[in-house]
């Protein structure tokens, strides 16, 4: 019994007012006061059109397979794709929908937005195919710009829509800064994207929100107050609004490897049985939007980094059908590992598949970090996935499975271009998931890689990396046990012998 | 449905009707060319084993003789083999015996013979083909080939002993190791006064254990003295033969005999082939390979017989060490071991990582600037 991918959803939402507010590098720059870039940043914010036909983000919700960017020319957002909000995993949502869709999944009365914009998103939202009449009696009246301003002037964060202040988001608490309003914020934007993406999992798997029995919640934020910080519990937060009413759930955290622990957890509490549909999902993080700015507006790129990332995966009982989790060798970091680039890959890529008497080329894909290059080139970092690859192709021409020349072709094969949008938890490993199984159930390939690696020292605790594995692999079909087949045609074949046994005493008598 | 089960099912009913007898019976070819007795010897062993084995259907490969046996006919041993080969690939044999055969490289044979002493039965791994170039690889693999075929026999634990022959004391250490990280395996006790795994000829001749490990040479001449040591030398009387070849990923079921085995020997080689096909001697060796590979069986092998050579490492002075915070990405990955180095030299403190922006170098804050600047004039 494997546990199976029975679905998966990947939501996008452009936000590109909540990045000016709360994107912790346009925040760290307000306190230079002349700051060239918040000078010059609004030139360089892309409209909602322009977002939804940047080929990453097309490729992310599923309308193109990742590989297709490598035909379509650099800057990719100098050549669009027809811009399609829905894709077939996901959407990507605009921001005053999402405004709407964050009111609505808030309970504490945080989230204000102004009468006149609530009528016309409301009937945005009708027109929703995901968005139910229960969400929308969620929806408030609305109340009046000049409430609006007053909680403003109390702390309260402004949500901004077209140049103007449609809403805020009210402080939690007075003193605890942990319920601060711009943690509300935080916390309520990777509450309604996760929102999102489990409703557009529902959708893709005709799963009833009542058939999940545990939800795994594994972003990078932490809701809890000043007494357990990190306390949670966004799962059954999430779960509650989406109309879970037979599950529980936990968060599992880890930094950017954290959704591959989630997963693990997934899979392993399947396999032993004890929930037979687990849901893990994720929102996005609102602190990562516009993290790479100044770079962007600096050499004249659009901020490309206006998008609030959010998946969901739907983890279950072996079906026959659809692709296994394999649990026997789990590539894993151990603690004693090393840290360095050679150290971290063979022990999360190269020694689960050495368990397996397996070789590097025997995974068609390799899932990695699959940040955008587009975002992370013009700020030094180099294109992420890439540099990913080529270690695992090094790592295989050290053991022999292939030729120091076969290194680009190893990447162009088994790799994949980034197309993700780097909103850490995001990008790690997880974005292929609809992808692939897609294209393991057409056939194509048959078994990939997850790894989700994560940076520990960001939390001044360690100084150790983080790196977690797990192979998918085409489902080999319910085996029928050996000699079932012949077992029934011996009961039949005996059956017609006593039949006509029967047959001979009944005529003679 | 399927005709071929059906009418299968059919054919044993009417055996049942007809002798009053009813099993599945296994499939054991047999190629009567290459004995230097002449076929007709091996054709008397076949007909010996069709005779007291219910279980069995005998099939000849090569020369019918003079029985009504099953017979495909062949005029070479070469042609014998591929025929052999060609049944077992499509499943109409479950096995076959056959003479003179070359196995690929990885496959070896594990023999089994009745010990002198007290009657008993031992196995002899391994007694033809090669295990691995290496001399004492390949006797590593021949251990876990002979736990493979005792397992497969039904001995639930098979007592391993390694005979006192060159390389033994090695392989024992190999062994250990292998058992300390996990590996399933029993040793026997030698019954000289010294005791230990290691078997002495005496222990040869009782059978105090249930697998002789050996190199493929001696285990060879083993079988050979064991099985003819009663009649004058050139004609194997005794035993069940040079046994079936074990390797990892090795797909067919073939029993060795030598053209001076006779046909008791031929008779019982079709027992031993009934019995590993009965013990699903595939199904044993596949879980056996995977349990050896999980116990990092290579990296025991290279460690142990000390061939890894240390890559030698530049010395170069770390400097003192210091939290460090600060990322500096974008460095090629395959580069990056040697700009820490560089870093080093320049006396800052550096650590390279993985983390989930890629490749990185960390330098303390105080160090950034002007580690940057050491990197940017490479």
């Amino acid at each position: 019994m494997n546990p199976v991918i029975k679905g998966c959803s990947h939501i996008l939402v452009h936000v590109p007012n909540v990045m000016l507010e709360a994107g912790t590098t346009q925040i760290l720059e307000r306190e230079n006061k002349n700051s060239d870039y918040l000078l010059k940043i609004n030139d360089y914010i892309r409209s909602y059109e322009d977002c939804i036909s940047y080929p990453p983000n097309q490729a992310y919700i599923g309308n193109i397979y990742p590989d297709k960017l490598n035909d379509i020319p650099r800057p990719w957002y100098q050549n669009p794709l027809p811009p399609k909000r829905f894709g077939s995993f996901g959407e990507i949502m605009p921001e005053d929908e999402f405004y709407a869709l964050m009111q609505i999944s808030d309970v504490f009365d945080l989230v204000l937005l102004e009468k006149d914009f609530v009528k016309e998103v409301r009937r945005k939202l009708e027109g929703h195919p995901l968005i139910s009449e229960k969400d929308l009696s969620r929806l408030k009246e609305g109340v009046s710009l000049e409430e609006i301003e007053r909680q403003i002037e109390n702390k309260a964060v402004p949500l901004r829509f077209n140049g103007k202040i449609v809403g805020c988001v009210k402080k939690a608490h007075d003193k605890d800064i942990t319920l601060s309003s711009h943690v509300m914020l935080e916390n309520l934007a990777t509450k309604a994207s996760a929102v999102l993406a489990f409703k557009h999992l529902l959708k893709n798997t005709g799963m009833s929100p009542e058939e999940i029995d545990y939800i795994i919640e594994c972003s990078e934020e932490a809701c809890g107050d000043m007494n357990q910080r990190g306390g949670g519990n966004f799962a059954k937060a999430i779960g509650e609004i989406v109309g879970c009413s037979n599950a529980t759930g936990a968060d599992v955290r880890g930094f950017c490897a954290g959704p591959a622990h989630a997963l693990l957890n997934a899979a392993s509490l399947v396999k032993a049985g004890v929930f037979k549909n687990i849901v893990v999902v994720a929102g996005g993080a609102t602190a990562k939007l516009g993290m790479n700015g100044r770079d962007h507006v600096k050499k004249g790129l659009p901020v490309l980094e206006d998008v609030l990332g959010g998946f969901a995966v739907l983890v279950s009982q072996d079906d026959g059908i659809n692709p296994i989790i394999r649990l026997d060798s789990i590539g894993r970091h151990t603690i004693g590992a090393g840290a360095s680039p050679q150290a971290v890959m063979h022990a999360v890529a190269v020694e689960p598949l050495e368990r397996l008497g397996l070789k590097v080329t025997d995974v068609d894909k390799y899932s990695v970090e699959m940040q955008n290059p587009e975002i992370t080139e013009p700020a030094g970092a180099g294109d992420v996935p890439k540099a990913n690859y080529k270690m695992i192709a090094a790592l295989g021409v050290k053991r022999g499975d292939i030729e120091k020349s076969q290194i680009d072709e190893f990447i162009l094969k088994h790799g994949m271009p980034g197309f993700a949008p780097t909103q850490g938890h995001i990008p790690s490993g997880v974005p292929v998931l609809g992808h692939i199984r897609e294209k393991i159930l057409k056939g194509e390939i048959k078994r990939a890689m997850i790894i989700g690696k994560g940076s520990l020292f960001l939390a001044r605790m360690t100084n150790l990396f983080d790196g977690i594995s797990m192979i998918i692999e085409a489902n080999p079909g319910v085996k029928e046990e050996k000699g079932v087949e012949e077992k029934e045609i011996r009961k039949m074949i005996a059956k017609a012998l006593r039949d006509l046994a029967e047959h001979l005493i009944g005529s003679e008598v | 449905m399927n005709k071929k089960v059906i009418a299968e099912i059919f054919n044993q009913m009417a055996d049942f009707v007809e002798k009053g007898e009813y099993s599945k019976k296994i499939r054991v070819g047999i190629t009567t060319l290459g004995s230097e007795h002449g076929s007709s010897e091996i054709i008397l062993g076949a007909r010996m084993a069709q005779e007291r084995f219910s279980d069995v259907e005998v099939v000849l490969i090569g020369d019918r003789g003079d029985s009504d046996l099953k017979c495909y006919e062949a005029k070479t041993l070469e042609e014998c083999h591929k025929i052999m080969e060609d049944l077992l690939d499509r499943k109409e044999l479950d096995a076959c015996v056959t003479m003179h055969y070359n196995f690929p490289l990885g496959v070896a044979t594990v023999g089994r013979v009745v010990t002198p002493a007290k009657g008993k039965e031992l196995l002899i791994a391994t007694t033809t083909g090669t295990a691995a170039f290496d001399r004492i690889e390949a006797m590593v693999r021949n251990a876990v080939y002979g736990n493979i075929v005792a397992k497969a026999l039904g001995i639930k634990k098979p007592r391993i002993g390694i005979l006192n022959v060159d390389g033994a004391r090695q392989v024992e250490r190999i062994l250990l190791e292998l058992r300390e990280r996990g590996y399933d395996i029993d040793f026997a006790t030698s019954i000289r006064q010294d005791g230990g795994l290691i078997m002495r000829g005496n222990d040869l001749l009782s059978a105090s254990c249930d697998v002789m490990v050996t190199d493929t040479l001696t285990g060879n001449i083993i079988v050979k003295i064991l099985s003819a040591y009663t009649t004058g030398g050139d004609y194997e009387a005794l035993g069940y033969g040079y046994g079936p070849g074990i390797g990892e990923n090795y797909g067919r079921l073939i029993l060795i005999l030598s053209r001076a085995s006779g046909a008791p020997v031929a008779a019982n080689a079709i027992r031993f082939a009934a019995d590993l096909v009965k013990g699903n001697i595939f199904e044993i060796a596949s879980k056996e390979f995977e349990l050896v590979r999980r116990t990092g069986f290579d990296d025991v092998i290279k460690g142990l017989k000390g061939k890894e050579i240390e890559e030698k490492q530049i010395s170069v002075k770390i400097p003192e060490k210091k939290p460090v915070t600060e990322e500096i990405s974008g460095i090629d990955v395959l580069e990056l071991e040697d700009m820490v180095k560089l870093l080093w030299e320049n006396g800052i403190y550096a650590e390279s990582g993985m983390g989930c922006t890629g490749p990185v170098i960390l330098v303390s804050k105080e160090d950034y600037e002007k580690a940057l600047e050491v990197l940017n004039r490479r």
